[in-house]
């Protein structure tokens, strides 16, 4: 599903954020990307989301070589993703009800069929009342899981999530870690990157480090 | 935890790719563009201040130079009622007889270099004279006819040396009083006409960039407001041109806006005129009479401002979304 083949992204500077990487996830798998801050994890990710283009090396998602997709082919590469972003990035000159229906918006739903879908994954992350609130009333928490009901809302084949438990407490670490999981289960391949080690140790799955840009270790 | 539902079944039944038919696409595509007209509108009267005044800007940038242009038609339709150049106005003595003025022009109607003879007798002149001046009365008091008969010809030969030569000739009959050619003004006055209409036209593209001006400065503000969002759904797949969508309708809202008002301005200002033109024409025995702008002139300012708005906010969001491209 996403397939790195000696990948390097270098900056004007001389500077290169990763170096030589080269994996590959298969379709359904549940993959942590971990290292210390700076090794490279964001990086990936923007690879992949297509925010930035390999300068060396191949990327390819969902059977597609990123490097052959032009300015008109991202938007429908993007679609068929789903991002947790580390700081939510939610609209706050909305509800929580339009903040989800963004990527139906944009993908084309018919209003009637977004509205059912909105509250699909609204009543996934258990935030169902919280509707029509603004989500700047909302608590960390509550508004990293909107951020995640947004994420899957149209029902991506690729869940991307960075630093999903950044700033969350144990508890409720362990429950975005389970949505995760219950996603993974119904045939999402799903890429978490995290430095949170406890965590990852604890759901036991495949995982990829890197330190300074390289990959180093891979179990 | 308890919160979160382990629902697995029904999402493996959601799981289903959304696919979208031709018919659900095109509906689809209705769908959001009446949503975004919408949020545009609504946004654009939540602060409806700032965008009267805006609106405001563009009228008047707008109404200058379609005010001027039909000013300048206007002259031109009245200089074209004069664009016989080649005619001479003979004056005749008030001491002839009609008579006499029948015999000279009959001897005008035999010369070879005149195309045209036009007899207007003092009586009839009179009574265009009553007609239109109002003076009526005083001329009734009068016992006799103080107006000369006049003739207007027009000469074959229309360069001007020729013209001056038979204007001194026909002046040298001596049933002629005066002979007036009007050449030289006219030709004066419609040389003017094409410096000023080329002064407006100039105007006009100055203008033209200045409506483009804060159009563009105003969806620039717009667009650095809305920063976020367009980021946030460019990372979510969303098109260029869904992104410039709202921003497009929020230019078109402006220009097309700015142009109805600018429409508004520019009949006011016609229908305020009218009347006193109208009086003045009167007194100049004209039955000239103020023409506003047109449907094609209203059409054309009102497609002006629609194109200005749309490349204004065209260019505003296609120099941010440039930005976002992946290197």
């Amino acid at each position: 599903m996403i397939n790195f083949d000696a990948v390097s992204k270098g900056y004007a500077a001389g500077f290169e954020a990763i170096t030589d990487v080269s994996f590959n996830i298969a379709p359904g798998e549940l993959v942590f990307l971990t290292g210390h801050s700076g090794a490279g994890k964001s990086t990936v990710l923007k690879l992949i989301m297509l925010m930035e283009r390999a300068s060396r090396g191949s990327v390819q998602v969902a059977g597609k070589s990123l490097a052959d997709m032009g300015v008109k082919d991202i938007p429908l590469h993007r679609q068929q993703l789903g991002v947790v972003f580390q700081n939510h990035q939610l609209l706050f000159d909305r509800s929580v009800f339009d903040n989800i229906a963004l990527p139906l918006r944009i993908c084309g739903y018919d209003a009637r069929d977004a509205a059912r879908r909105v509250r699909a994954a609204l009543d996934k992350v258990g935030l169902l009342t919280r509707e029509k609130l603004n989500p700047q009333v909302l608590s960390t928490g509550e508004q990293q899981r909107i951020g995640i009901a947004r994420a899957i809302v149209h029902k991506p084949k690729i869940l991307l999530a960075d630093e999903p438990t950044g700033n969350l407490d144990p508890q409720l670490s362990a429950e975005v870690m389970t949505l995760f999981k219950q996603f993974n289960q119904v045939g999402t391949t799903v890429l978490i990157a995290s430095h949170d080690l406890s965590l990852i140790r604890r759901m036991n799955c495949r995982t990829l480090t890197l330190n300074k840009g390289r990959l180093v270790d891979d179990v | 935890m308890s919160e979160l539902k382990a629902s697995t079944n029904t999402a493996r039944r959601g799981a289903q790719q959304h696919r979208l038919t031709q018919q659900n696409r095109r509906s689809q595509w209705r769908q959001h563009h009446a949503q975004v007209a919408k949020d545009c509108l609504r946004q654009l009267l939540s602060a409806p201040v700032s965008t009267f005044m805006t609106v405001l800007v563009l009228a008047v940038a707008l109404a200058l130079p379609s005010f001027l242009f039909s000013a300048l038609s206007n002259v031109s339709r009245m200089s074209d009622s004069w664009d016989d150049e080649n005619k001479i106005s003979l004056y005749l003595q008030t001491s002839l007889s009609d008579q006499q003025v029948d015999n000279f022009v009959q001897r005008l109607l035999l010369r070879p270099d005149l195309i045209a003879i036009d007899l207007i007798d003092s009586s009839q002149g009179l009574l265009e004279f009553k007609l239109h001046s109002g003076l009526g009365e005083v001329m009734d008091a009068l016992e006799e006819n103080p107006l000369p008969a006049v003739v207007y010809v027009l000469a074959k030969d229309s360069t001007e040396k020729g013209l001056q030569a038979l204007t001194d000739e026909l002046k040298a009959f001596p049933e002629v009083a005066q002979a007036v050619l009007d050449l030289s003004w006219i030709k004066r006055f419609n040389g003017m006409l094409l410096v000023m209409e080329r002064a407006v036209i100039a105007l006009s593209v100055l203008l033209a960039f200045a409506v483009l001006l804060i159009i563009g400065n105003t969806i620039r503000l717009n667009v650095a407001s809305r920063n976020e969002e367009i980021l946030v759904s460019k990372l979510m797949g969303a098109t260029n041109s869904w992104v410039r969508r709202p921003f497009l309708y929020s230019g078109v809202f402006y220009g097309v806006v700015g142009a109805l008002l600018a429409l508004l301005i520019i009949e006011a200002s016609m229908l305020v005129m009218k009347t006193p033109v109208l009086q003045l024409a009167q007194l100049y025995n004209s039955d000239f009479e103020l023409v506003g702008l047109g449907i094609i002139g209203s059409l054309v300012l009102v497609l002006s401002g629609l194109s200005l708005g749309l490349l204004g906010a065209m260019i505003s969001v296609n120099k941010f979304l440039s930005k976002l491209e992946p290197k």
